[in-house]
């Protein structure tokens, strides 16, 4: 396995009465890394975590093998952000934001940065707080892009992004990581995307992890199981996770083991990124 | 060579890049020795995930359809026309006994079976 | 990064957060007062040499109070993001400060300068006034400008007393005891002499608590 991107062991941070607790997870180097989780389960302060604004109480965090604050430097200089906030300059075009801020980099070009722009169809020179939120975030990406990163921490992108512009988005992330050097933290709401582009999943409830693990191994080990309810009901009890009865039928999320025979009348799934997330937080809350 | 994915569909993503893999090798569109996309251009062409593309090229792999050649990729393997062809009965047989069931289910005769599937064929 | 911290410093003033900062109606009141009210009722304005020396002080002062309400004194989040040392941010931060303290206290000497051409004052008078003019920036500073002092902070309750004495020592003091009660020169600069003695060793206090401010400030957490 190639080496770890994101390595963290027992990372703890607490912030105020929330915290993130006894994070452990390691991510090679080359993919799309999915962080979901339902509002306030800490996508963002792992996030901040990530690009060491939060610094942890406990634990090791290393991205690429270095770790904040001794190559903080090294490590902004290959780490590029999209953030739900305004981060740039307001008073200032969108060309000049950039070329201040492209200056700290060591490999920013400004001429990638207008050919971004040209791609994603912002105007340059206007000022950055005329920008609308979702213009704000493909500025932000396309900066990011500019300065050629080798990791992106993508903070909800695409939420705000129209439809057309969203499939373009999402083949630039592919393209992105298309040399198997470069990766992706996408923290997002929207799993369809998810569930098509992302490799590894990381599953944040809380504060601690529910799943940590890549997408394919994630459909294998579950099963969405949809069929009359007593039929459901007859489902090896310890592999059920949870039922959703329903009025006409039933659907349950199952341990899948390859011994298990479904009856034939029951439709058996992968489950999708979304389904995974609604029965697992559901089972949560019943405990 | 043509790979279409519906994400909505009722196969995963992966057995789709299987089955349409495995069709371009029966049809002869992909010759023996022949090199396959590597994962990630496939993965990224597709937009797919690079894990998803990984894993059909497993299976691919497992079946002796194709052989990973280090530092260079996959290759479609020497295979036996015949003994491919022989599993894909197999896998048509299966899939017509659960179409027969639920036919008998239904309370269609034989005769009406035959001639639905002749006006089909 | 000079040229970064100069423009920063002095566009501050946009539009939006003026707006927002007018609203906050004692600020806006206490600057009329300042400007207009006070010099009428003290009788200010009476001669050309007391209203000159009474905004010689003023408008500086007010610049002095209005850039850190306007520009609560932390770096911007992209700035923490930026492949930045922390001696670089510790160069931006520490640069900002300077520029708070010195440009209202230049501007208030720039201003004293046709003062003393006019024969009004003399340079002592003018030191007198700068220091405290100095202690006053850096006073003003302390906590709209830097992360909200602790509660154990020895300092916590004189800050506010360290501005108004800093402003009474500055502008009736050494400006217009001897003007308007008519006591001696010499006897002003003497009480001018006096606060300046309490003033000056807490004023330094206060510096050592902004450059812990700035320390605390290098990282996102604490700003």
């Amino acid at each position: 396995m190639a080496a770890p991107v994101l390595n963290l062991s027992g990372v703890t941070k607490y912030l105020g009465n929330f915290a993130l607790k006894d994070l452990s997870f390691s991510f090679p180097a080359g993919y799309i890394i999915g962080l979901i989780g339902t509002n306030g389960s800490g996508k963002t302060s792992l996030l901040h975590l990530l690009s060491g604004l939060y610094r942890q109480d406990q634990g090791i965090v290393q991205i690429n093998g270095k770790s904040y604050p001794q190559d903080e430097k090294i490590l902004h200089d290959e780490l590029g952000f999209v953030f739900q906030e305004q981060l740039f300059d307001r008073r200032q075009t969108l060309s000049e934001n950039a070329a201040f801020y492209g200056k700290y980099y060591s490999s920013y070009s400004q001429s990638d940065f207008h050919s971004f722009c040209r791609d994603f169809e912002l105007q340059t020179d206007n000022r950055y707080r005329t920008l609308s939120k979702g213009e704000e975030l493909k500025f932000q990406f396309a900066f990011a892009l500019a300065h050629h990163p080798k990791l992106l921490l993508l903070d909800e992108p695409t939420a705000n992004f129209d439809p057309q512009f969203r499939s373009r988005f999402l083949k630039c992330l592919k393209d992105f990581i298309s040399d198997g050097r470069h990766s992706i933290v996408l923290a997002t709401h929207l799993t369809a995307d998810l569930d098509r582009i992302a490799d590894y999943l990381l599953y944040l409830e809380n504060g601690r992890i529910l799943l940590a693990s890549d997408i394919e191994s994630m459909r294998e080990q579950y099963r969405i199981v949809t069929g009359e309810s007593y039929k459901i009901r007859l489902l090896p009890a310890e592999l059920v996770i949870h039922t959703e009865p329903g009025e006409f039928g039933a659907r349950a999320i199952v341990r899948h083991r390859h011994w298990v025979k479904y009856d034939r009348e029951l439709a058996v799934t992968s489950p999708t990124v979304e389904d995974l997330m609604y029965f697992l937080t559901k089972r949560r809350h019943k405990k | 060579m043509k790979i279409v994915i519906q994400p909505q569909g009722t196969l995963a993503i992966y057995e789709q890049i299987v089955n349409q893999l495995k069709n371009a090798i029966v049809s002869g569109e992909l010759k023996p020795n022949e090199a396959l996309p590597s994962i990630r251009a496939l993965a990224g062409d597709l937009q797919v995930s690079v894990i998803t593309t990984k894993r059909a090229y497993a299976e691919l792999e497992q079946e002796g359809l194709i052989r990973p050649v280090a530092g260079k990729g996959f290759y479609v393997c020497e295979y036996n026309t015949d003994y491919l062809k022989e599993k894909q009965y197999m896998m048509l047989e299966k899939r017509l006994l659960e179409t027969i069931e639920e036919a008998k289910g239904a309370g269609i005769s034989r005769e009406e079976f035959l001639e639905m599937a002749n006006a089909l064929f | 990064m000079t040229a970064k911290i100069i423009c920063d410093y002095f566009f501050t003033f946009s539009r939006e957060k003026l707006r927002i900062y007018l609203k906050q109606f004692n600020n806006w009141w206490g600057s009329l007062y300042l400007l207009t009210i006070f010099p009428v009722l003290m009788r200010l304005l009476e001669t050309p040499e007391t209203a000159a020396r009474y905004y010689a002080v003023v408008i500086p002062l007010i610049w002095a109070v209005t850039v850190p309400q306007l520009m609560p004194f932390k770096l911007t989040k992209i700035q923490y993001l930026c492949p930045l040392t922390e001696r670089e941010r510790k160069t931006y931060l520490t640069g900002m400060y300077c520029l708070r303290i010195a440009f209202p206290t230049l501007l208030h000497a720039a201003f004293r300068l046709p003062l003393i051409a006019a024969g009004w004052t003399n340079l002592t008078e003018t030191c007198f006034e700068l220091l405290f003019f100095i202690c006053f920036s850096i006073c003003v500073n302390v906590n709209p400008a830097t992360p909200k002092m602790s509660e154990k902070h020895p300092l916590r309750y004189i800050s506010v007393w360290l501005i108004l004495s800093s402003i009474y020592g500055a502008f009736c003091i050494v400006g217009y005891l001897f003007v308007i009660t008519g006591c001696s020169r010499s006897t002003s600069l003497l009480i001018g002499s006096l606060f300046l003695a309490i003033q000056l060793p807490l004023t330094i206090r206060m510096l050592f608590y902004l450059k812990h401010a700035i320390t605390l400030s290098l990282r996102y957490e604490n700003s």
